[in-house]
Parts: C-alpha cells; structure tokens; sequence
C-alpha cells in the first residue's frame, strides 16, 4: 500500500477529533507497563527481542534482550533519548528518532502520543460503508518531535489505525507503520505493525508484540545514574 | 660529416647571433627541466606521503568489500576478514613483503559535552605502523601507545580540526557511536591521547584513530577491515602484487590485491592536474623555441643568398644546401640543449639548496618544499627534444635555400 496522495480536504470536525482519540494507540496503553517486542527485518536476518518499561509520567526504558547486547539500554526520559552502555561512564544522549534495533525507533514502538503531541488540521474520507477511511492529517504542536507530520489513516467503522505515514517537513514520506494484526480484547493493542522506512529503499521490519502487561517499572530505572536498579532487571524476564 | 662541420663553421661564423639562438634554446630547455624536476619531485614526494601516510603499497581485502568495482573505497565490516591473524602471517613469510597491519573502517558520531560531531575513523596497530614507517604527523600529545588498550581503559587520537569542534585536547574524554555490523547502536568512552594532521584541512574536521581493538569493541566485531601491506625496499610493484595474487588466490571466502593508486584518486587527479600543466608549459616553451630560432635561422640564410648562389653555381646540389641548413639548426639544438642541461643542472642545485617552501596548496594544511629532481632522462630527453624542436624550426629556412634561384641570389643585395 503506497503513501496517500493529496486529495481534497475538509477542516476537522468534532467527530474527527473523537476519531482520532478512538483510534490513539498511545493512549489506550496503560500508564504504566511492562512489554516484550520482537523486532524483525522482513528482508532476512536475525530477529531482535526488546523488553520495554514504561512509566506513568512518560518514561522508557528499552533493554536489548540479546545475550552479546547484556548491559545495554535506551532510556526515554522528558529530556530525550539516552544510550547506557558498559563502555562509557555516563548515559550517552541521541537523537529522539535514532532506531533501537533493527532500524525501528522507540515511537514507533510504543505509539505517536497523537492526542497529545499533533493538532489534527485536515480530513479527507474515502470509501463507504465498512470500508470507508479517514486520513486525517496532524501537525507537531511543538518542535522537537522526529515527525513533524503525520497523516493517520483510520478505519472509520472500528475507529482502527490502518496505517501511519511519518512526513518530513518537506512533505516526503520518510516511513510508514502498518498495522497488520490486533490483540485480542477491547483494548486497542497492536499484536504485529510493519514499519517501513521510505528512505531507505522501503526496508522493512515486523514489530511483534509478545508481551504487553500493566506493571509498576521497579523503582529508579528511568534514572540517569540508576545503573544498579537496570542491572538487576536482568532477572526479571528475557 | 663534412657538411656537419661545415655547419658548424658557419654558426661560427656570425658569434652573436649564434649565442642568441644558443640561450634561446638554452633557457627553453632550462624551464622543461626545472618543471619536470618540480613535478617530478611533487609525485615522488606525494606517493611516499600516501604509502607512508596509512595506504601502504596493497591492500588485501575480500573481494565481495569492493561491491564489483575495484574504485570503490569504503570497507564495510561486514565483508570484513575473518582469519586475518593467519591471512598475515603467510603475507609476512612472502620475501617481497616487509609487513602487513590490519586496520578497522568507522563511521560515527563523536560527541563531548554538548558538542557532536561525526567522524570517519580508523582502527590501527600503532605498533606495526611505526614499524613500516608510516607517519602521524602529531599536533599535540602524543601517538596511540602501542600496547592494545584493555577494555575500559580506550584511547583515541583525534584530528585537529575534529578535536577543535569537540572542544577537547589531550586527557580529556570523548565518546565514540558508531553502528554495529548487526545494526545496533555502540558507544565507548575513549581518552584523547593527542591531535594530528592528515594534511587536509577538510579530513582534519572528521577524522579520528583509535587502536584496532577499540575499534573492534566499537562495532562489536572480531573482524577487520582488510591488510594493508607494504613491500621490502627496491621491490617493484609488479612483483609484489604477483606474489600477493598468488598467495590470494583460491582463499575461501575470495580475496582481492588492490593497489595504492587505486586507493588514491587524489594521487591521480593531482598526477593529471601536473601532467596537464607540464604538457602546457611544454608547448609554450616549444611555440617560443620554433618561432625564435626558425626566425634567426631564416635570417642566417637571408643574410647568406649571394654565398649560397655562389655554391648552388659552382655546382652544390639543393639536397646539399637544406643538409646545411638543416645540420645549422640541429647544431643549435644539440648544443643549445646541452648549455640548457648544464644551466638546469646548476638551477636544480641552486634551487634545491635554497631550501624554499611554497604556501599550502587549497585545501592543505602546511607549506610544501619546493624541490626539484634530478632526472638523468629528463636530461636526455630535453637534448632530443630541443634537437626535435629546432629541425622543426628549420623547415622554412630550408625550404628558402633549396627553392633559391641562382641568378636572384647571385644578383641579391
């Protein structure tokens, strides 16, 4: 499925807006969760598995599961995204759309806060009846985000995401998440997503949801010198 | 012979002019010499700069590093060697070789403090190089120490101009992110030990050198890039990649010898750059020299009508007449040539003892000797080309002899 050409535009409506919070996958996560991703590239080569914290007050932290990455994390924090590593002393700062593992980064892992962080300024429909769709075009509300763009084309019927394309300024689809398979329940959980990066000649990779748990993260994780608390969430699961 | 002789007498005869055309292909010969001694020296001293400067005479890689074209220069990892321990120890038992380094490619962000940077580094063993004369040309601090690093304990030696933008000399810490071969992100604290130059300002804001093990530790990989090897002295080229083909051939996976020039596109855009030059000095010089001495020898035969009426009367032959002419111009040539090689020679002397520097080139960081080479064939060469250049310029004189009509020329005033 390619990127969705510009076609005629409606200003967003109140039902828009109640779409687009149905369809928010960030924000039907719980608050606070444990979760276990495989991360796949679709064209060959060895999967990755991830366990990911999440906090209620936003923060992530990313272990690498594989035995040759032991010790090394990504840790979202309000201030941005950090690489702990055994072979530097302090937590090294990236770019927030760096890529994990794999060549997927931790958003589209753990979902575009859309309610929160984009402004809805455009709709367009397609279809009718069970097929109809909605793309609905978000702008950042603040710099700093990797996307500044989105356009989040949603099953209208079952509020669904079908996909996500993530612009760049220019305009230029640079990667697109496609929801292929859903978790069981009424919560909205994505079981398997394929992202694709544009810009690379549509590499792709299969981002499989093994696990996804409500759970308090133990404590001090998400801190920049809680090596020790990290450390021992080797027994944890993985 | 004797119309050589009589030739020469004849020059003879009018000193004046003679020394005129002399210095005329004297100084045309003087300038052939002196800009290919320059350019000369310029290569030499460029091509040691590149061997000595990292590249070494081959590089043994693995032939699928050079994605079907042998022109191309990164070395991903991935296609790095994988027995390179073993690889060495049979390139360094071949007698045309006197050592072979390993060395690791990177790409990655160096950052300090606040400030990033990107960079292009290499993965040395400090130790061999040393030991097969290449040159780090320090800024500061001192040279990667030759002792592989222990885990923890890294070091890195930066570019001044990438340790300008990281803000940061020696002692203090940088670290190194580069992306594995398994497309995970690694990151390393290393100590900078020192700064250097490449000698492009440039390469001086990107380039960094690590040990081969922090470079291996780096990217989270037992390989390397490739060998780089260097030959014992007086060995030619030809023979070493001979015996390096050899050796490669049937290694499992499939193996290439990629030579230094391959290796150095600037080596070769400079090398044309030169040759275009020298080519255009050399017409100028050889406009100059034709138009000049083909002037001076028509007016030799102009001055000369009525005595060379006489001897067409008396019964010399047209023939006779040109290989006068002819024989006058390519004394000038032989002799003019050798006064040039004698003046060269005492120029190069001169000029090479006067120890000048020239300011750096665009790009470069330092001021470069200007010296020029002494070329024994250079020599030879400009006394055939002057000799060349003057039968040249002979042809109009000669052809004004040998159409002479005996009674005009008799009655010429």
């Amino acid at each position: 499925m390619g990127p969705v050409s510009p076609a005629a535009a409606a200003p967003p409506t109140a039902a828009d807006r109640e779409l687009l919070a149905r369809s928010d996958v960030a924000a039907h996560a719980p608050d606070a969760f444990r979760a276990r991703v495989r991360v796949r590239p679709l064209a060959g080569g060895a999967a990755r598995e991830l366990e990911i914290w999440k906090g209620e007050g936003g923060e992530a932290l990313v272990r690498l599961l594989d035995p040759s990455q032991r010790g090394k994390f990504f840790l979202q924090r309000p201030e941005g995204l950090f690489l702990i590593t055994p072979g530097t002393r302090q937590p090294v700062r990236l770019d927030p759309s760096h890529r994990l593992a794999g060549g997927v980064s931790l958003q589209e892992i753990l979902g575009l806060r859309l309610g929160r962080d984009y402004e809805l300024v455009d709709v367009r429909r397609h279809g009718s009846g069970a097929q109809a769709q909605a793309v609905l075009a978000l702008t950042a509300k603040a710099d700093g985000l990797p996307h500044a763009r989105v356009r989040w084309v949603v099953r209208v019927a079952d509020a669904r995401p079908l996909r996500a394309e993530l612009l760049l300024p220019s305009g230029k689809v640079a990667r697109m998440l496609e929801f292929r398979d859903w978790g069981a329940g009424s919560r909205l959980a994505p079981r398997q997503l394929v992202v694709k990066d544009l810009l690379r000649g549509g590499q792709a990779f299969a981002v499989e949801l093994l696990e996804l748990a409500a759970a308090e993260p133990p404590p001090a994780i998400f801190a920049l010198d809680g090596d020790a608390a990290r450390a021992a969430l080797g027994g944890t699961g993985g | 012979m004797t119309l050589a002789w009589i030739a020469l007498r004849n020059l003879a005869r009018n000193r004046r002019r003679t020394l005129l055309s002399l210095l005329v292909v004297a100084a045309g010969s003087v300038g052939i010499l002196l800009t290919a001694g320059f350019i000369t020296f310029s290569f030499q001293g460029l091509a040691e700069a590149i061997v000595r400067g990292g590249l070494g005479h081959f590089e043994i890689v693995r032939r699928s590093a050079l994605g079907g074209s042998a022109d191309r220069l990164d070395r991903p990892i991935e296609h790095g060697l994988e027995d390179w321990q073993r690889l060495r120890r049979r390139v360094e038992a071949l007698p045309e070789v006197a050592a072979a380094t390993a060395n690791v490619h990177l790409l990655g962000m160096a950052t300090a403090g606040q400030a990033t940077a990107s960079f292009v580094g290499l993965g040395v063993e400090p130790e061999r190089q040393r030991a097969m004369g290449f040159t780090t040309r320090l800024r500061a601090g001192e040279s990667l120490p030759p002792v592989p690093p222990l885990i923890g304990e890294e070091v890195v030696l930066l570019a001044s101009g990438l340790a300008d933008t990281l803000g940061v000399g020696p002692g203090d810490w940088v670290t190194l992110m580069a992306v594995t071969p398994h497309g995970m992100l690694n990151a390393l604290d290393a100590r900078v030990v020192g700064t250097y130059t490449t000698g492009l300002q440039d390469l001086d804001t990107r380039f960094l050198q690590v040990p081969l093990a922090t470079a291996q530790r780096l990217l989270e990989t037992p390989l390397v890039a490739d060998l780089v090897v260097t030959l014992e002295k007086g060995v030619p080229l030809e023979r070493g990649a001979a015996a390096l083909e050899r050796l490669a051939a049937g290694h499992d996976p499939p193996l290439a010898v990629v030579g230094w020039r391959q290796r150095a596109p600037y080596y070769r855009q400079v090398r044309d750059l030169y040759r275009g030059i020298f080519w255009f000095l050399g017409s100028v010089v050889f406009v100059l020299v034709v138009l000049s001495t083909s002037n001076t020898l028509l007016m030799a035969v102009m001055e000369r009508l009525r005595e060379l009426g006489t001897l067409r009367a008396i019964g010399t032959g047209r023939a006779q007449l040109a290989a006068i002419v002819l024989c006058e111009a390519l004394w000038l040539g032989v002799l003019g040539g050798a006064l040039g090689c004698l003046l060269g020679l005492l120029a190069t002397w001169g000029i090479n003892a006067l120890q000048l520097q020239m300011p750096p080139p665009p790009g470069a960081v330092d001021p470069i000797d200007l010296r020029l080479a002494l070329l024994p064939q250079a020599f030879a060469g400009t006394v055939l080309l002057m000799t060349a250049v003057l039968a040249v310029a002979a042809i109009v004189p000669v052809a004004r002899a040998v159409r002479l009509r005996i009674v005009e020329a008799l009655g010429h005033v």
